[in-house]
């Protein structure tokens, strides 16, 4: 097992990972690769093995069968394992001790100089709050605590599991310009979320899990072009305009209410084809299906709390952000 | 040794040292104050009681206080595995440190080097104690003879049982489970295995009985001595830690983190 030694990449590289606890499989032939400098949204709703997987990553809970490397070696050969990845994962800490000392820890045994505990503790704005008990802390301080000591060994890879668990409004927004700006310095981040929203803006790729399968995996602008493109005609008699696509070869769908639905025409075409055929419209619009739609499709009724026959809301629109 | 210096850190950054230091000295005086205010008596119908203050025996009862603070030392060892489990920080600790037998091997030198320290703070409040309130009585106090033995064996013996919590921690991670096994074997279970005659034997081996045989050069009249010899003793309860610490290194290391 020597002869591989840390490379130095910033690769993560997940290989069919696959997780049972007795009857239950948690994470099932699990594979993806975040390349060296991105950041990657790990998504899926709850209970859809994220959490598992980062942890059989990191060398916390072990694989029942398959592997995974971050530069090119398991977790637990990484020569300086502090300095290389740092991980939020929930936020632990002794509630009796302040988050100065909780990093002094941590300092201490990744072989870090103590005045790095005092610089991640202004990184994240807990200067104020650093000699205090870290168990008063609120939700969105123990949250920055968690990304101080992930920050502490400044290393090149983050994993972060559902950072923004509990934050607020304005936390999310710190959060985000705070990845962005870890995402400038050439880090590779991993971050995982049951809700798209929260990551869009700050990630370049995704990777969506549900019932710890792997479903999806690409760059936002990759599953955007996968999107279909349509458009919802309405009116009195629509045969006319029918006729008309049909001949020009555009693949189309009568809905249930009696709508045209038509694929991969730019809407402003279609008014023109209704205006050459004479056709009266009610009613023309672009149906649009957006990334948080396209995540839901793929997950639904995957997650921890759907019923075996439940129908799902077709206008779900995600997140309460 | 960087996580040494981690294992210190986390020891000293909460309040559970003080608590537990200043228990090690009061259980380590108890038996001395009890011992010295009721030197002289007869025990009860004529069952040997205890011998004058001023008599050079006495010392070698009085110096082995620091055994009852063994249980403190113990759970000191058990709270500073468990603690990490409680509070789940055992997940950044293997996070900074994957190896995990290196995580509790410092442990284990840094609960036995504990160990020593709490061990000879209480046995210098013992021997404070001892010598002001003999020689005020008009004996005279000496830490000749046995007596120096019988405290440093009192002390070692008391240190060896930071390995030992160490151990029960690895073994049992719910704190409040570990410390209560721990106070329920160390008062009950020795004591009654101690007073059952057919498995008498078997008590000299035990934690509890070696423990004894480190501290016991005079016996008193008319007891019975079923004790291995002092070194035997020492040798017994160093394998004990040694069996304690190779559990606390197979099942911390081949265990999931939760």
């Amino acid at each position: 097992m020597a002869q591989h030694s840390d490379d130095g990449s910033g690769r993560i590289v997940v290989n069919s990972l696959t997780k049972r606890y007795g009857s239950l499989t948690a994470v099932h032939d699990l594979s993806f690769t975040v390349e060296p400098g991105s950041i990657t949204g790990f998504l899926g709703p709850n209970g859809a093995g994220k959490s598992t997987s980062l942890r059989m990553i990191l060398g916390l809970n072990e694989p029942t069968s398959g592997s995974s490397t971050i530069n090119g070696v398991p977790y637990h050969q990484l020569a300086s394992p502090i300095t290389t990845v740092g991980a939020v994962l929930d936020t632990t800490f002794h509630p009796a001790r302040s988050g100065r000392n909780h990093l002094r820890v941590y300092a201490a045994a990744g072989g870090i100089d103590d005045n790095r505990v005092d610089a991640v503790l202004e990184q994240v704005g807990l200067t104020k709050a650093a000699r205090r008990k870290a168990g008063g802390y609120s939700l969105g301080m123990r949250q920055r605590l968690g990304l101080a000591t992930a920050l502490l060994g400044d290393p090149q890879v983050l994993l972060l599991d559902e950072p923004a668990n509990g934050l607020d409004p304005e936390g999310i927004q710190w959060l985000r310009r705070f990845l962005r700006h870890l995402a400038g310095q050439g880090r590779t981040i991993l971050i995982s979320s049951h809700l798209l929203q929260e990551i869009e803006q700050t990630v370049d790729s995704v990777v969506i899990i549900a019932k710890g399968e792997l479903v999806r995996q690409g760059t936002l602008a990759e599953l955007e072009g996968s999107l279909e493109q349509a458009t919802i005609v309405r009116g009195p008699d629509l045969s006319a305009l029918e006729r008309e696509l049909q001949q020009a070869g555009h693949p189309m769908s009568q809905e249930s209410d009696g709508a045209l639905r038509i694929l991969n025409l730019p809407t402003a075409q279609i008014g023109e084809l209704a205006f050459k055929s004479h056709t009266i419209l009610h009613e023309l619009r672009a149906d649009k299906r957006d990334l948080e739609y396209m995540y839901f499709q793929l997950t639904e009724g995957k997650g921890d709390y759907s019923g075996a026959n439940e129908t799902a809301d077709p206008a779900y629109t995600g997140g309460e952000l | 040794m960087n996580l040494i210096k981690s294992e210190i850190r986390k020891f000293t950054s909460t309040a559970v040292w003080l608590w537990l230091l200043i228990g090690t000295v009061i259980l380590a005086l108890l038996p001395v104050v009890l011992t010295l205010s009721f030197a002289g008596q007869q025990g009860r119908g004529g069952q040997p009681g205890l011998p004058k203050i001023t008599s050079p025996q006495i010392q070698t009862f009085v110096l082995t206080g620091p055994t009852s603070a063994s249980i403190f030392v113990a759970i000191l060892g058990v709270i500073g595995i468990t603690a990490e489990y409680r509070h789940r920080t055992i997940t950044p600790t293997f996070l900074t440190t994957p190896r995990r037998w290196k995580v509790i091997v410092a442990k284990l030198i840094t609960y036995t080097a504990v160990g020593v320290l709490y061990a000879a703070v209480a046995a210098i409040f013992v021997v404070l104690v001892a010598m002001v309130w003999i020689n005020a009585a008009g004996g005279i106090f000496s830490l000749g003879g046995d007596n120096w033995k019988v405290l440093v064996g009192a002390a070692l013996s008391t240190a060896l049982y930071g390995i030992v919590g160490v151990g029960v921690g690895a073994l049992i991670r719910n704190q409040i489970a570990a410390v209560v096994g721990l106070l329920a074997y160390l008062f009950v279970i020795e004591n009654i295995l101690r007073s059952i005659s057919s498995v008498q034997g078997v008590y000299k081996f035990l934690p509890g009985g070696a423990t004894q045989a480190m501290t016991t050069y005079t016996t008193l009249p008319g007891t019975d001595n079923n004790l291995l010899s002092p070194v035997q003793g020492g040798i017994v309860l160093v394998l004990y830690g040694l069996l304690f610490a190779g559990l606390a290194l197979v099942l911390s290391t081949r265990r999931e983190v939760s």
